[in-house]
């Protein structure tokens, strides 16, 4: 093994980290080395000569390896943050759309469906329900109006905010990942392959697929459950105000459970 | 790198290089060493972290091409290292200019 070979060979075996950015600084310590050794060689020294001066010149690898670190750990950072607002994202949309079936179990099973919700109501609260539905039977069934009618409204406000939320993950990511891995080829040049580069830091973003399915999963067992308690006390009022968030959190958990194993399979190992 | 003067400028000096035009790591070494007529000879290494400290701060930024079977980083100074780099021009002679007012002149 050339000097320069045994060089690089030492330093793949001590590159922690990142795995994008791991193979990011080999590359770049390679390219330099061999440069290096290029350049020596044409000023009429031998090959060895010529690399055991590369390799001198180059000094210990601890400041490239701690550079990683470094680098490292700020990828996870800022992955970890573009991770929290995509799951806050996806998270507020569910909602919204919770508030779209709301709207569903309004049209097709009428408003108490989700809007009975069992609880008793002061005079002042009922004062004002009535002032919103003055067209009301009485003070509950204009609770019911207002629950139901807040379970669509509000709920949609959310989701709008969701999409909000994602847009600017999306830029976001956009940003860091263009950072990461080069702002792409310079004009008339060859860009090299790139070889399972992934946004963020050690597989963060990808584990958003994974926890969202989790916490959906969590979320669907929790609302069906609250449904089912509601159903047998109630017979079906106020049920469609839990239901529309389970068979949403389900549907979201199955679609990011799906997406989460996919991603898994198709995982590529950089190098 | 044992010039500790050298270590804590080569921030200013990287982006000095890079002013004149896109380089990836071995042509910076080069350039710094030519300009400065073989005078700021440091440990190659050393000014990976320094790029990887400026690109993450922004002002530069650096893109991979394919030459002669091997992946070459470039760096290019971006729109704000432009602006940084006269900034910390600035203050560099600022500073310089005070520091020899208080020691004097080497001659």
């Amino acid at each position: 093994m050339s000097e320069v070979e045994a060089y690089l060979a030492a330093l793949r075996d001590r590159l922690r980290g990142d795995p994008a950015l791991a193979l990011r600084t080999l590359d770049e310590v390679a390219d330099h080395l061999y440069a290096a050794t290029e350049e020596l060689l044409a000023t009429g020294l031998a090959r060895a000569e010529a690399e055991r001066l590369a390799v001198q010149r180059f000094g210990p690898a601890e400041p490239v390896l701690r550079s990683l670190r470094r680098r490292t750990a700020r990828a996870l950072v800022i992955g970890s943050g573009q991770a929290l607002v995509r799951l806050a994202g996806w998270g507020l949309v569910a909602v919204g759309l919770s508030g779209a079936v709301v709207a569903i179990f309004n049209a097709a099973l009428g408003t108490a469906f989700t809007g009975a919700l069992p609880g008793a109501y002061s005079p002042g609260a009922c004062a004002r329900l009535l002032a919103i539905h003055p067209g009301a039977r009485g003070c509950s069934a204009a609770a019911v109006l207002e629950n139901a009618q807040d379970a669509v409204s509000l709920r949609l406000l959310a989701g709008a905010l969701g999409v909000l939320l994602l847009g600017v993950g999306r830029l976001w990511t956009g940003r860091s990942g263009a950072a990461r891995s080069g702002a792409g080829p310079a004009a008339g040049q060859v860009a090299a392959p790139v070889r399972g580069l992934r946004l963020g830091a050690a597989g963060t973003v990808d584990a958003v697929d994974a926890v969202a399915a989790a916490a959906f999963a969590g979320g669907a067992v929790a609302l069906i459950a609250e449904s089912v308690d509601l159903a047998m006390r109630t017979g079906s009022g106020g049920v469609g105000f839990y239901l529309s968030g389970g068979v949403v959190a389900a549907l979201a958990a199955l679609t990011f459970g799906r997406r989460a194993v996919r991603a898994a399979l198709q995982a590529r190992v950089p190098g | 790198m044992a010039n500790p003067l050298l270590r804590s400028s080569l921030e200013l000096l990287l982006l000095g290089v890079l002013r004149h035009g896109p380089a990836h790591g071995y042509a910076i070494i080069a350039a710094l060493r030519e300009r400065s007529d073989g005078e700021f000879d440091l440990a190659e290494g050393s000014i990976y972290p320094a790029l990887h400290r400026l690109e993450d701060a922004g002002l530069v930024e650096s893109s991979e091409v394919s030459v002669s079977g091997r992946r070459r980083r470039t760096y290019r100074l971006t729109a704000r290292g432009e602006q940084e780099f006269a900034e910390r021009r600035t203050a560099w002679f600022g500073f310089t200019q005070r520091v020899q007012a208080v020691v004097g002149s080497a001659t």
